[in-house]
């Protein structure tokens, strides 16, 4: 999102100025953004590839490194530096396997990579990014299509910490990662309830009041689905103003715009 | 003393030693004429601007063809440090070498020592206009309606844009800028005018290498009836690069639309160890044209692997006919701008034949 950021900030700058007066602007623009020396190259990849290769080895740099290849989409390198980051520094198993699994969509891989971090301490469930190492390998049973084996770990991250804290100290989207598995397994009643707990913990998620509407339909409340929709509608378009770019509640979870309309226009449909 | 000498010898041999001096007020007083801002190893785009650093502390910053009225500051020199207009630039960022101005690191701008040649513009547009010319690399053609063609000669890759001649003091500049469609687009090259005859013209300008004298030797004329058209696919902008100008779906609303569209339009083939991703990578040009398709791929191993060209060819099908022209692909556009060429990479993951994820 950084490098998003920078992008947007030096495009007008690149070209395609429409007149000499907004070139001569971004002329000046570029001068100022050049009155330092900056320790990253964002998008010039060839540049910020020479950088890294001059930096000595160490977890954070590899790493850098891996991200930079995964970025520019070459994937033979990047897994390359992923594998080589994760086998020399064995705490980066973690992050490895979240890129895997949210990056490249390679789930076994990313299993793998967990499987490695957790074991390093058997008896506590590691954190990656503030998720729970089994949170994070249910998500890759997910996407193996393996809901069952995925509720078992959702179940796993969720329940610890209910019973050590409470359910309101459990991230909503965790709650709604179960529910997702709980539809595809067709037990609605308990997507129900957690998507319960998830609303307690924010009341204003157009995730959890779209996953809501799939639950209630799976129970052939229509009427309640309706009205889960059209929150998830009015949601949606809140945060939309709220926010910019693409903003997604939950990447694990991407909920867009027109998936909510179109459950809308279908369950009209249905009615008819 | 050998250690002394080879020290030395080194720092002679290093390019960057020389950079990394302050020039002295001496060395930075002047007209510099813009050459290009290196925005990567491989990536400049040219630069249209000049700097005027008089001895009176005068700064002015403009546009080389006159297209905007010149800003007018002041500048000065004290110990390591620079300070042009508020802009005070760190030690060592902004340097001299060989007649170069080098300003910044990180999105280096290039400055050439500019000096001033007498050419009367009126014969020059004379001898220009409505010819072909030719150096030892490319092929100008210069219409009398305003239009021109860059042809390279071991390529014959030919791109169409607007020429005009720009008066610079007593000099004259060759700018060549737009493209196929309108002036838009941005600069192509500006070269001054060092010498103008009836079969030979001399210009100045970056050739890819340095800033060098090119020579031009005269071709034909135009006959009338003959058009300007590129060879092939154009970009619209003539500062592009895919890293810089692709759009980023990322899990926007765009993607989610384009990934129905790839759903609607994939037609699934069970083929045993067609297993892997496959990257395609296109560009729309302002003019919702595609082109530079490209297509690579890397089995689950991460290693080089070639896909059976059904299923590339099907993949390359869908992006031309569907994802290229649909409008989805414009919604970054600014409005109120013009429409810009866009990047596309797109990922597709693919188990046993079975497309089973596009990747973010």
């Amino acid at each position: 999102m950084k490098r998003l950021c920078f992008l947007y900030l030096l495009l007008p700058i690149l070209g395609f100025s429409q007149d000499g007066e907004r070139y001569l602007k971004d002329c000046a623009s570029l001068m100022a953004m050049n009155r330092t020396a900056q320790s990253m190259f964002f998008y010039s990849t060839k540049r910020e590839k020479g950088r890294l290769d001059t930096l000595s080895a160490s977890a954070r740099n590899d790493r850098f490194r891996a991200f930079n290849y995964v970025w520019r989409r070459d994937y033979e390198q990047a897994a390359l530096w992923l594998e080589k980051t994760a086998s020399q520094y064995p705490k980066e198993h973690g992050i490895i396997g979240e890129i895997y699994l949210s990056t490249l969509r390679d789930y076994l891989r990313a299993l793998a990579h967990f499987e490695a971090y957790d074991t390093q301490t058997p008896t506590f469930d590691d954190l990656i990014n503030h998720n729970p190492v089994s949170y994070m390998s249910g998500l890759a049973y997910r996407g193996l299509g393996d809901h069952r084996k995925a509720i078992e770990l959702f179940s796993k991250a969720i329940d610890s910490l209910t019973i050590k804290h409470g359910a309101e100290w459990v991230n909503y989207r965790h709650f709604v990662s179960r529910a997702v598995s709980y539809i595809a397994t067709q037990q609605p009643e308990k997507a129900l309830a957690d998507l319960a707990n998830s609303t307690k913990n924010f009341n204003r998620s157009a995730l959890v009041q779209y996953h809501r509407g799939r639950a209630l339909l799976l129970l052939n409340r229509p009427a309640e689905a309706r009205t889960a929709f059209q929150d998830a509608s009015f949601f949606v378009k809140a945060l939309r103003a709220e926010r910019t770019g693409d903003y997604q509640e939950d990447n694990a979870n991407p909920v867009y715009e027109s998936e909510i309309d179109e459950a809308l226009t279908n369950l009209k449909k249905l009615n008819h | 003393m050998k250690r002394i000498l080879l020290l030395m010898l080194c720092l002679v041999g290093w390019p960057g030693f020389m950079w990394a001096q302050t020039p002295t007020r001496e060395q930075l007083t002047g007209t510099w004429i813009g050459v290009h801002t290196e925005w990567d190893n491989d990536f400049v785009c040219t630069l249209p601007t000049y700097i005027r650093l008089d001895s009176d502390n005068t700064y002015h910053l403009g546009m080389v063809d006159g297209s905007a009225s010149e800003l007018t500051s002041t500048w000065a020199v004290r110990g390591d440090t620079v300070r042009l207009d508020t802009i005070h630039f760190s030690p060592r960022l902004v340097s001299v070498q060989d007649d170069l101005l080098r300003i910044g690191t990180t999105y280096p701008m290039i400055f050439r020592k500019f000096t001033p040649i007498e050419i009367d513009s009126v014969n020059t547009h004379q001898q220009l206009d409505g010819r072909i010319w030719q150096s030892d690399s490319l092929i100008i053609s210069l219409y009398a309606n305003g239009r021109a063609s860059l042809e390279k000669r071991i390529t014959k890759h030919r791109t169409a844009h607007f020429w005009k001649l720009a008066r610079f003091g007593s000099s004259l500049f060759l700018v060549i800028h737009g493209n196929q469609y309108d002036r838009n687009g941005g600069y192509k090259f500006l070269w001054q005018l060092s010498s103008v005859q009836a079969k030979k013209m001399q210009a100045i300008g970056w050739n890819r290498y340095a800033v060098a004298t090119e020579t031009f030797q005269f071709v034909q004329n135009l006959a009338p009836g003959d058009s300007c058209r590129p060879s092939g696919f154009q970009l619209c902008d003539n500062c592009f690069d895919r890293t810089w100008h692709t759009t980023s779906l990322s899990h926007s609303e765009e993607r989610y639309t384009l990934n129905q569209l790839i759903g609607k339009h994939h037609q699934p083939a069970i083929q045993a160890g067609q297993s892997g991703l496959v990257k395609i990578e296109f560009v729309v040009n302002c003019q919702g044209k595609s082109g530079l398709y490209t297509v690579s791929s890397v089995g689950d191993d991460y290693c080089p692997k070639v896909f059976d060209s059904r299923i590339t060819n099907h993949l390359l099908t869908i992006c031309r006919d569907h994802i290229a022209i649909n409008s989805v692909l414009r919604t970054s556009d600014k409005p109120g701008t013009d429409p810009q060429d866009i990047a596309v990479s797109l990922t597709f993951r693919y188990r046993d034949g079975q497309l089973i994820d596009i990747l973010p």
